[in-house]
């Protein structure tokens, strides 16, 4: 009785806490919060002085690139895990206050979270800790192939395989998973991160220019494709020209940048051939009739599909709503959670 | 895209239809379709014919159908409304219970809503739960009071002040050594009787409002069970410290007295002495 009452105060939740977009989907409201994971930190008086963090997430992203010395815009997550422990701790803190406002008779949530599969002990620890110090009553951990599988909506509990490829800022995972476990998964640190990196040195190796992050992030989502389609699209960039040390703009086209983006494209495909190669026969079987789920907001770049369809020769979809999966299949975890317990009372 | 168009999209039964009348009209045939899209042929005519529960699960019929439109350059985003209502329910339900109701949310349902109604039972029979505790609770504190309430005075009796303990010693120990008989049930010898109640009569006249056949007085807190002949319960209760109680109803009693030291027991305004029931504080026996 008493854990269905501290149930109902406190407010459980899920979070994707990803390298690019920090995710939290609450028990009963779905996803209330969908914010890039940066941090920008005002450094007061001199290097030994006091750091405040001056904001967080959407606004601290617009940041990014264009501080002055006194500020730092940073993302504390990098390749999946924790780069800075303590402001991610601060970051999440921030995020769950909004979310959960502290009022009369609530207790702190219980938090599920997920982290990329094959991380270290070390790394899930520091994710797990991040959480407690941020406000949580309960933190459990779980892996995000799974849960990018279930929130894509798979088969997850049937004996059939079925192959989800995650594509995150800054990991993907390539999960196979049947009657509710992971059979085989790897992780290979390419997301999208590496698609802007990528960008930005093909720019500055054929057009000598420099740009930004934000700026590669940018063309990659206009005209970033994966595949030679039939269209080619142009956009205008500026960035500063690296001879002559002077802003300028030039026009780059679709083509230029698929060819920017086969390195890390290469990498992802034959991560997700070695998965095939390792799955067992009756799974892969299964797989070779259903295809494979992508979701992450890397399956959002155009034709990636496509272009997994011509190195495999397997049928590929593209998930609904791939940036949320993770989150929701966390949420949907969470609940699952209950069930195990106390709580006749509060599903169903 | 003519009026005509406008209006069969609107109807839920052509998806496959559809489908394959665009891809007749692109001139492509199922296997060059079936090549792009890396699925079976079958496959692909089973999209055609809207029989998607030979597909793997809704989820991949959502996808394939997607990428089909995607590949003879349709709106998808139409044909997935329309999809909806034609995809098999019932066994991705049976299935997957849990997904099932997450990917209904993925396409604009109100998640709120489905889990609020999922909350509300819990809460209602929640409610009706303490409810019920609490009723049962009241009751059975309720129940042992209305006896004693409705019984009407049978009878005064001279009623015998707490004061009057300093002289009971002498009673208990005379009654103690004058009739050691068991079934003795008023034991009481009339001279003790007669020694304890003259002293005592003067001060309690004004107060006898209450009566009854049995009297009992705690001079500590003492815990208090009778049943009458009839197996009817007279009093069950906790009498605090300096409390007094009259019951009646039929005799024989049985009689369980909790912290039988501190109790004073009167039969019909004679004092009952309670040392020889008595086994570690609690005194249980039958009286006449």
């Amino acid at each position: 009785m008493l854990g269905m009452l501290s149930g109902y105060f406190a407010n459980d939740i899920a979070i994707d806490l990803g390298t690019a977009n920090t995710l939290i989907y609450m028990q009963g409201k779905g996803i209330v919060l969908d914010e890039p994971s940066v941090v920008a930190i005002q450094q007061e008086g001199g290097p030994s002085g006091k750091k405040t963090i001056l904001a967080v997430g959407a606004e601290a992203k617009k940041m990014l690139g264009r501080t002055p010395g006194s500020i730092t815009a940073i993302r504390p997550m990098k390749d999946g895990v924790i780069a800075d422990f303590t402001i991610t701790e601060q970051m999440l803190k921030h995020f769950i206050k909004k979310v959960n406002p502290s009022r009369l008779f609530s207790s702190p949530p219980r938090i599920v979270i997920c982290v990329p599969y094959g991380s270290t002990q070390v790394e899930k620890r520091a994710i797990r800790e991040s959480a407690l110090g941020a406000g949580a009553r309960k933190v459990e951990l779980i892996e995000e192939p799974m849960a990018a599988a279930i929130g894509a909506g798979l088969p997850v509990e049937e004996a059939t395989g079925s192959m989800v490829v995650d594509i995150g800022g800054g990991t993907t995972e390539v999960g196979v998973i049947s009657l509710g476990g992971v059979v085989y998964a790897s992780s290979v640190r390419v997301g999208g991160d590496k698609f802007d990196e990528a960008i930005i040195n093909y720019i500055r190796r054929n057009y000598g220019m420099l740009i930004g992050d934000t700026t590669a992030e940018d063309i990659k989502k206009r005209i970033g494709s994966a595949f030679p389609g039939a269209e080619v699209r142009e956009m205008e960039v500026k960035g500063r020209n690296l001879a002559e040390g002077i802003p300028r703009s030039f026009t780059i086209s679709s083509n230029e940048i698929l060819e920017a983006l086969t390195e890390p494209l290469n990498q992802i495909v034959s991560a997700v051939k070695q998965s095939l190669e390792q799955t067992p026969p009756e799974l892969g079987a299964d797989i070779a009739e259903k295809g494979m789920v992508l979701t992450g907001g890397g399956a959002l770049l155009r034709d990636l599909d496509r272009l997994l369809m011509e190195e495999t020769g397997l049928p590929v979809i593209v998930a609904d709503d791939p940036l949320t999966c993770v989150v929701r299949g966390s949420g949907r975890a969470l609940e699952k959670l209950d069930k195990g317990g106390v709580a006749i009372f509060i599903n169903d | 895209m003519s009026e005509q168009t406008e209006s069969t999209m609107s109807q839920p039964h052509g998806v496959g239809s559809r489908l394959k009348a665009r891809r007749e009209q692109m001139g492509l045939a199922i296997e060059q379709v079936a090549a792009q899209l890396k699925l079976a042929k079958k496959q692909i005519e089973a999209i055609e014919s809207d029989h998607y529960s030979s597909l793997p699960g809704n989820t991949f019929a959502r996808g394939f159908v997607r990428n089909y439109a995607k590949l003879l350059g349709m709106d998808a985003a139409p044909l997935l409304a329309d999809l909806e209502g034609l995809l098999p329910t019932e066994r991705a339900q049976v299935a997957l219970p849990s997904v099932r109701e997450e990917v209904g949310v993925s396409l604009g349902s109100t998640l709120p809503r489905v889990s609020s109604s999922s909350r509300l039972p819990a809460v209602v029979a929640g409610v009706i739960g303490f409810g019920l505790v609490f009723g049962g609770v009241w009751w059975y504190l309720q129940q042992p009071v209305s006896p004693q309430l409705d019984t009407p005075p049978v009878e005064v009796v001279a009623p015998v002040d707490p004061v009057a303990e300093v002289a009971s010693p002498v009673s208990s120990t005379a009654s103690a050594t004058a009739s050691q008989v068991a079934v003795a049930v008023v034991p009481t010898p009339a001279a003790a009787a007669a020694t304890v109640t003259p002293t005592v009569t003067p001060a309690a006249t004004p107060t006898p409002a209450t009566s009854g056949e049995l009297r009992l007085v705690a001079r500590g807190e003492t815990w208090v069970q009778i049943f009458d002949a009839d197996g009817r319960r007279v009093i069950s209760e906790v009498i605090p410290a300096g409390g007094e109680r009259f019951v009646s109803g039929r005799a024989p009693y049985r009689l369980k007295i909790g912290n039988a030291p501190q109790t004073r027991l009167y039969l019909r305004g004679k004092e009952v002495d309670l040392a020889p029931y008595t086994q570690v504080n609690v005194a249980a026996f039958e009286l006449k």
